[in-house]
């Protein structure tokens, strides 16, 4: 999707955030104790300050980072992906509604990305005490560790392809005036 | 006639395991697994996977989220997030429940439940903050309960001091541990006694959401897990409650702990595998964990089995090599309730649907 100059290997970046999922991901169930009989996620609630972790944001580079927040029994987990022209924020965007449009088949896909402190991220995922209950913890990490280094491949995959396709309608085109 | 192998089950139960209970000969054990009813198996060997569902207990209308067996007068306390608790007896082979009136003050739902150690009693930790302490109204053959106030957010986990009914201690997302008098007169009787219930006798503040508090056997040591890896240790013989050794540890939180007698401690919770500290009398110390054990699941041998199974994870996972991995502990997922068995046998319970019964013995030492 862009040029690798001066860009922080991904690697370090990819642990680093593993790590904090894993710790992050420590979930209980927890009945809310501001609405009688209501179980909700208390991360998307925000009922009460002491349920609540502090956000964390970990960053590649000033485009390209993760913001995990973290509560007693559900995360929310947010993804800004590097978009250096229009072409790739317009794929971006098509590709992330055409995820969120379906994204009760993925259980933890949130419809709407987050913003949080003015950055509009790309995609967010919420995942509760009950995903961890039904889905091994370690899968769940493991799924989304394995999103977040296949994203930027599958994006540039796409422009690539945008950019093949035009050529060749651009060549049958201008082709139709040579006689 | 289905060509297709029955799967075989490989934990005691399909859902999360929020808390287990045995009676008094640990013939039998109670589970609340995040349904509105209770389940009891008969405990046939070591091997969980094979105990048998002898009754289910259904009256809540909601998910269970603690319960607790009496061993002495053989009776099970379980309490809901419908702001419901029941008392079960076993009256000629059938178990019955009786209501227990929380009172309008628990708006929020019963998060843990514990009887007390002459099992006249027994205390709710409620999302309203406050624990329950109830006992038996003869007279209306139901039973009431006084509230003890204290916490700020809700009460996720009680304990009752062993050698007498008459303090608890609760923990609560307030990162506090509130240690109160659970004194009800017309059950106790005139005794010396720390106050009404209620009567707050000391407040120990914590780093991290309290998920387990533990008496040891005399009472004299209060544990305490916390959300932010640590593990403290509370010296009630000091009432200033000052005394407290704070243990912070590298790995994930715990959830549950228990003493297996008044030197040994067990934990376990995030990472999977149950810990144990030891106590020399002065300090304590991390002595062990069990972290080996995992089962190895079996792959198919035959070439065409393979390959179909290596398509199957590709369509199902996106790679070749997707669902057959487990982790190297026996545990699949979080340990969310650990219970005492013997002095060296304790029994976890997970956010799998497994339970494991662990020895001592077999504990991998921490040098």
């Amino acid at each position: 999707m862009s040029s690798n100059q001066g860009v922080v290997a991904q690697q370090p970046y990819i642990n680093c955030i593993r790590k904090t999922l894993e710790a992050a991901m420590c979930l209980v169930n927890f009945p809310s104790q501001v609405v009688e009989r209501h179980n909700k996620p208390e991360v998307e609630a925000q009922s009460s300050k002491e349920l609540v972790l502090n956000p964390i944001i970990i960053a590649r580079d000033a485009d390209e980072k993760v913001l995990i927040e973290s509560s007693v029994n559900s995360i929310r987990l947010s993804i800004k992906i590097r978009q250096l022209d229009d072409l790739d924020r317009h794929i971006t965007k098509s590709f992330m509604d055409f995820l969120q449009r379906r994204a009760n088949h993925y259980y933890i896909l949130r419809r709407k990305p987050v913003c949080y402190q003015g950055t509009q991220y790309d995609l967010s995922l919420l995942i509760t005490n009950e995903n961890t209950d039904s889905m091994l913890k370690g899968k769940l990490v493991d799924w989304v560790i394995e999103f977040l280094q296949d994203i930027n491949k599958e994006l540039s995959y796409i422009k690539i392809q945008v950019g093949m396709r035009a050529r060749v309608v651009a060549k049958e085109y201008f082709a139709s005036f040579q006689s | 006639m289905s060509m297709r192998k029955k799967p075989e089950k490989t934990s005691l139960c399909p859902t999360a395991i929020t808390c287990h209970s045995y009676n008094a000969d640990k013939s039998l054990v109670a589970l609340c697994a995040s349904t509105p009813d209770i389940y009891i198996y008969e405990v046939e060997g070591s091997d969980s996977s094979k105990w048998k569902l002898v009754e289910t207990l259904s009256a809540h209308d909601m998910n269970v989220s603690s319960i607790d067996w009496g061993p002495k007068k053989n009776r099970i306390v379980s309490c809901s997030e419908d702001r419901t608790a029941f008392v079960w007896e076993c009256v000629k082979g059938k178990w019955d429940q009786a209501l227990v009136v929380l009172g309008p003050n628990c708006t929020y739902g019963g998060l843990d439940v514990k009887w007390s150690p002459n099992e006249e009693k027994f205390v709710v930790g409620t999302g309203s903050s406050q624990a329950h302490v109830c006992y038996y109204d003869a007279g209306h053959n139901w039973w009431l309960s006084k509230g003890a106030k204290g916490h700020s957010s809700s009460c996720i986990t009680t304990a009752w001091m062993p050698g007498g009914d008459l303090v608890i201690a609760t923990g609560s997302t307030d990162c506090r541990v509130i240690i109160t008098s659970g004194y009800i007169r017309t059950v106790d009787g005139k005794c010396a006694n720390p106050g009404k219930v209620g009567t707050k006798m000391g407040t120990i503040q914590l780093g991290g959401w309290v998920h387990c508090v533990s008496f040891s056997p005399s009472g004299d040591i209060l544990c305490a897990v916390t959300h932010d890896s640590a593990i403290s240790f509370i010296d009630t013989s000091d009432t200033t409650y000052e005394k407290v050794q704070t243990i912070y540890l590298k790995t994930l939180p715990f959830n549950s702990c228990v003493f297996l007698d008044d030197n040994t401690l067990v934990a376990g919770g995030n990472d999977f595998y149950p810990v144990c500290f030891k106590s020399d009398g002065k300090e304590w110390k991390m002595a062990g964990k069990w972290v080996e054990g995992g089962k190895v699941l079996e792959k198919t041998t035959s070439a065409t089995s393979r390959a179909m199974a290596m398509f199957q994870d590709q369509a199902k996972f996106g790679s070749a090599q997707g669902g057959a991995k487990t982790t190297k502990t026996k545990h699949q997922s979080a340990i969310m309730d650990i219970k005492r068995i013997k002095d060296d046998t304790f029994s976890s319970s997970g956010a799998d649907g497994q339970l494991n019964v662990w020895k001592l013995s077999d504990m991998q030492a921490e040098n």
